[in-house]
């Protein structure tokens, strides 16, 4: 009989205990969105497995500070993945204190239902939505996200106002969350 | 102003602000429960980016790298390790404030850029999670380099803590807070020159936490400067805040 295989809750609990076979489980689920994610960023194979590397140790170090209330542990490990792909592109700049000031915020989390939806998600759900943006906002998006850059830099390369970028950026963000709801429920969930 | 800030939701969760913007925008979330509430919406958009991007393989090496780095970390149960402090000029006692600040190491690489950090950070200083994650960072051979304050900054204190492979930390506190104008360079020397190595900010009265762009091997200072914001300058041209030799 075959066993059920481990839910990522259940593999960050066992890391937590320092299992190494459910790091090797975690690894296997979710290496080859890392290493994408590093190689979009970065565009260069020893880089990114540089980053994915110390992203998965890290995890494994840390594993006691994950809290599942806050974030899945797929994302919590993509959000690694990207700060220290970008941190590499832009030359390392800190951002622990934003991370801080935003700990010390007691931000409600009303996003369970989105939260649900999004588990759900898969990679063509998110290409398709992007792909219904807006051009001008996904560039924006892509720009920010995928190429490190800031929205005054994004504002000279397009060659439009600073305020329409932050515009595209902020209504972009909005409409790819509608959509995305959209594509799971076939109707917006707020 | 406050309908401008709002504005920046976007760019804030896409990290698309510059270090000011960046200050500027945190004061005013401190404030405004609709920016708060915006910033978790969106964030939750900004994870599942990672979804889009066409898929690609890992080498088959890397796996086994990783594991091996992992049952190469100390268990927590484990018996403490010695501590092997590289400097060895510095008595154990003197070291005490840097190795508080040397746990935020653990910390920081983890890269645990997220919500919790603050809280973690407060807890992992009340237990001896701590002092566990400093004996690791030492037990795996970094080296941990005292870096002193320097005239108006004398009381501030920081670590540079170097890992045996790839680019090493400066942990800080004690500085005074920037002004939003400026931003304190980190610089490593060889010699005369200097190598700007990461820029940063410093307005809260906590570690600061700088993960620097090279090893600082074969360097043989290590210094902070106050330079025009947000990039930094070419060279060190503001007043020098830190400076402590390192061994080359």
């Amino acid at each position: 009989m075959v066993a059920e295989p481990r839910g990522d809750g259940e593999l960050m609990a066992a890391i937590q205990g320092r299992d190494v076979s459910a790091l090797e489980a975690f690894y296997d689920r979710h290496r080859v969105l890392a290493y994408s994610l590093a190689m979009r960023v970065l565009g260069s194979q020893n880089e990114a497995e540089d980053v994915v590397q110390e992203a998965f140790l890290n995890l494994w170090r840390a594993a006691d500070t994950y809290r599942s209330d806050r974030s899945s542990a797929r994302s919590w490990l993509l959000s690694i993945v990207h700060n220290r792909s970008i941190d590499k592109l832009r030359g390392r700049r800190t951002r622990v204190q934003a991370a801080a000031l935003e700990a010390a915020m007691d931000i409600p989390d009303r996003t369970d239902v989105w939260r649900e939806v999004s588990q759900a998600l898969t990679g063509q759900d998110v290409r398709r939505a992007l792909a219904q943006l807006p051009p001008e906002q996904r560039e924006a998006i892509e720009l920010a996200y995928f190429q490190g850059r800031t929205h005054t830099e994004i504002a000279e390369l397009t060659e439009v106002p600073l305020g329409t970028v932050k515009g595209r950026m902020r209504l972009g963000l909005h409409k790819l969350r509608s959509l995305l709801e959209t594509s799971q429920t076939g109707m917006a969930l707020e | 102003m406050i309908d401008n800030q709002h504005d920046l939701v976007g760019a804030f969760v896409l990290d698309a602000l510059s270090p000011d913007e960046r200050l500027s925008f945190e004061r005013h979330l401190a404030t405004c429960q609709a920016c708060r509430a915006e910033v978790v919406e969106l964030r939750a958009v900004t994870n599942l980016l990672p979804l889009a991007v066409d898929p690609i393989e890992p080498s088959a090496g890397l796996r086994a790298r990783i594991m091996a780095g992992a049952r190469a970390e100390p268990l927590p149960n484990q018996a403490r390790p010695q501590l092997r402090v590289v400097r060895g000029r510095l008595a154990r006692r003197t070291l005490a404030p840097i190795l508080g600040l040397a746990a935020a190491i653990a910390i920081a690489a983890l890269g645990v850029w997220n919500f919790q950090l603050r809280h973690d950070l407060d807890h992992l200083r009340s237990t001896s999670a701590f002092q566990q994650q400093v004996d690791a960072q030492l037990a795996r051979g970094a080296t941990v380099t005292r870096i002193a304050g320097s005239g108006p900054d004398a009381s501030a204190v920081a670590a540079l803590v170097q890992p045996r492979h790839g680019a090493g930390y400066l942990i800080v506190d004690g500085l005074r807070s920037n002004p939003s104008n400026r931003v304190y360079q980190v610089w490593l020397m060889r010699g005369t020159k200097p190598r700007s190595v990461g820029v940063f900010n410093y307005g809260q009265s906590q570690p600061a936490i700088v993960p620097l762009s090279t090893p600082s091997f074969g360097f043989t200072v290590a210094a902070v400067t106050l330079e025009p914001g947000p990039l930094g300058s070419r060279l060190p041209t503001g007043p020098k805040v830190l400076v402590g030799r390192l061994s080359a």
